[in-house]
């Protein structure tokens, strides 16, 4: 039973290992692979700052929020092992501001202490008047999948560095299943006009003494078109761009200088950091994740794809959430096949 | 007198800063500092720089509470300001953890501090042996920067610094109009005060960047605070020891308890032990004093038995001591207009 999974980005690998963990005891011809044409650090998840947080409205798409939750919930778990750290990650308090009073968002009881932001934290940002304050994790990309990576080689997934051009490319190869994990371009796979880029641009400083994320929102503008702040454990992350339907993976001069101006303006001190490095990567934006099967008529052949891709702007905060939605996925499928007697374990 | 002599005696964080607002308060006087040791050598150095207080049992709540108020207030201008990572002065939240819910859940400085409030059931679940918690944002100063920054506000403003140790306020008479005794441990010896007494501290300062919350728990005994650099780990308060060396099995216990706190800390690297003697005393004393010796007079301002909580007061009480100074400079100013009728 081969099952091929598209993409190295933190959706490909953890639905890697999420698969490898719930089925290789009971699969015993379980042969996992990964296909990329990019790995770590050339990822979009190695330029995210890995901040856990959902956007602010879930739409009413609680299946979402329920992901964020399980992913939440799972990482807190991992806080006390000692792989936290080689994990990248680590608990984070900070801001979200605002200049007008917002409804609390559905991450709320998720999170550690959350609660409103009281009037001498606000005399801090001037400029906004109404805003949140709690404590999260960060999931450092570049930490993540280099250890996501390991674990996996150490289970025998094998890793191929190449573009796969199409579904059937991998089938007639002799794949039973597809877990198509291939973010911004999985238009290239099957076309979806609903998958848009959200461009963003970043500059990462040095800036040891910034201890809180800070997130401002401009609800006119949209999500992520306001100044951010994230200090990661090496280096802060400066951010505030998002451009829906902008493909370019260029830095932007007009860019650089919006968020560093505004960055600078949310926290004077930051004046005085050293630019190390900017980045630009495209958010794999949708109205919602699409995370389904779909039977492909091969021939004679029924070939199965999982899709898992359309996270945008919170892949790390949704991964694992997804990644055993998938693997549950996966699970009909090998009970359909009969590989399996009956559904793996207690109800993931 | 057209520009009043002043000499503090004292480099660490209540020296620096009592200078300062001398200049600020009184900018006709001549300050220099004196000391044997400057940055990175004094005790403030060792301390982390929490604006935690601590209470001291024989100084009234309101004093206190108007000291550390009056030093939250201006370090958190300049962390909000373009000095900041020159300051080393930075925000950091995180959580007082008790073993048992404590008499006192709201202390003194509750509504100083931001933010605070109680632990929520589900933080409380990272610490399995802690009953009850505190959660809030404060400020922490980073010794050296702190120190080095209070150096150059003070060369900026004219004031004249010297490696020189006082062995007695007295030597200074015929060069000083008013001496300003800012030596911390040192004033045991200096000025014979009984009342004064160490209490050693070790603790460890860590490379470990992914720790971006403080942990401390309610006895005091264990912290963990991360720095710009560093985290400081903490730590021990032993009454009465003198000894400035670090000891190896403390440095082993201290390291245990935080990782019993944080077990991430194992992942630790490049530990640096250090020791320092907290200048402690039942209340600061700042205070007036005028000493005479056949006939000459030398004002002398004291400003020292911070122990455990000088950052948290420092600016607090260094205005005080400046606001003494200048009495003192008024009355030998009133008394030298006397001498010429």
């Amino acid at each position: 039973m081969r099952v091929a999974i598209i993409g190295a980005g933190v959706i490909g690998l953890s639905s890697a290992l999420c698969i490898q963990e719930q089925f290789h005891g009971l699969v015993p011809s379980l042969e996992l692979e990964v296909y990329a044409d990019r790995f770590t650090p050339h990822t979009t998840s190695d330029g995210a700052a890995g901040l856990w947080q959902p956007y602010l409205s879930d739409h009413g798409n609680l299946q979402e929020t329920l992901w964020n939750k399980e992913t939440f919930d799972y990482l807190l778990g991992h806080m006390h092992s000692p792989a936290s750290k080689e994990m990248g990650l680590f608990l984070i308090s900070g801001y979200n501001l605002f200049t007008e009073p917002v409804p609390d968002p559905s991450w709320k009881n998720i999170v550690l202490g959350f609660r409103n932001l009281t009037p001498k934290e606000l005399e801090l940002f001037p400029g906004y008047s109404y805003g949140w304050f709690n404590t999260a994790l960060m999931l450092e990309g570049r930490s993540y999948l280099p250890w996501l990576t390991n674990r996996l080689t150490q289970r025998g997934v094998k890793f191929f560095h190449k573009k796969v051009e199409s579904f059937q490319e991998l089938f007639s190869q002799g794949v039973d299943v597809v877990l198509n994990c291939s973010g911004m371009r999985a238009g290239d796979l099957q076309p979806d006009p609903e998958l848009q880029p959200g461009r963003g641009q970043i500059i990462k400083v040095l800036a040891p003494w910034v201890k809180h994320f800070i997130i401002t929102h401009n609800l006119k503008s949209g999500i992520y078109n306001s100044p951010y702040v994230i200090p990661g454990s090496e280096f802060t992350v400066l951010g505030g761009i998002y451009q829906h339907g902008n493909w370019s993976e260029e830095n932007s001069a007009k860019d650089h200088k919006s968020v560093w101006d505004s960055c600078c303006r949310l926290l004077p001190a930051l004046q005085e950091a050293k630019i190390v490095d900017e980045w630009s990567g495209l958010r794999p934006a949708r109205p919602s994740v699409r995370l389904e099967r779909e039977s492909i008529r091969l021939g004679n052949r029924q070939a199965e794809v999982i899709h898992n891709y359309g996270h945008g702007g919170f892949g790390i905060t949704i991964h694992w959430g997804c990644a055993m939605a998938a693997a549950r996925l996966l699970g009909s499928i090998l009970q359909e096949k009969k590989q399996l007697a009956t559904p793996p374990g207690p109800r993931l | 007198m057209a520009s009043p002599k002043v000499a503090v005696v004292g480099a660490g964080l209540i020296g620096l800063s009592t200078a300062l607002c001398i200049t600020e308060t009184c900018p006709s006087c001549s300050v220099t500092v004196l000391s044997d040791q400057f940055s990175p050598n004094t005790t403030s150095d060792v301390a982390a720089g929490m604006l935690i207080p601590h209470t001291y049992p024989d100084t009234p709540i309101p004093r206190q509470k108007q000291w550390f108020k009056e030093t939250f207030a201006y370090l958190l201008a300049i962390s909000n300001s373009a000095e900041a990572s020159e300051a080393g002065i930075h925000l950091v939240s995180g959580w007082q953890v008790f073993k048992s819910t404590p008499k006192e859940e709201l202390p003194f400085w509750s509504d100083v501090v931001l933010g605070f409030r109680a632990m929520s059931e589900a933080e409380l679940l990272k610490f399995p042996q802690h009953q009850f918690g505190q959660a809030f944002t404060t400020l922490k100063c980073d010794c050296p920067p702190y120190l080095l920054w209070l150096e150059k506000r003070l060369k900026a403003a004219g004031t004249q610094m010297y490696t020189r140790k006082v062995a007695d306020l007295w030597e200074l008479h015929s060069e000083y109009d008013a001496v300003v005794n800012c030596t911390g441990m040192g004033a045991h010896q200096l000025v014979g005060d009984k009342q004064l007494f160490p209490v050693r501290g070790q603790v460890l300062k860590v490379h470990a960047p992914w720790v971006k919350q403080f942990i401390r728990d309610g006895d005091g005994l264990t912290y963990i605070y991360p720095g710009i650099h560093r985290v400081t780990l903490g730590g021990t308060r032993e009454k009465g020891s003198w000894s400035l060396c670090p000891d190896a099995g403390t440095t082993r216990d201290i390291f245990d308890r935080c990782c019993s706190l944080e077990p991430s800390l194992q992942g630790a690297q490049d530990i640096e032990v250090k020791v320092g003697l907290r200048p402690s005393r039942q209340c600061i004393r700042v205070q007036r004093e005028v000493l005479s010796q056949g006939g000459v007079k030398l004002p002398v301002v004291h400003n020292y038995g911070h122990g455990a909580g000088g950052f948290s007061v420092h600016r607090g009480t260094a205005s005080e001591a400046a606001h003494l100074v200048g009495e003192c400079i008024s009355a030998l100013q009133g008394s030298s207009s006397r001498a010429k009728l």
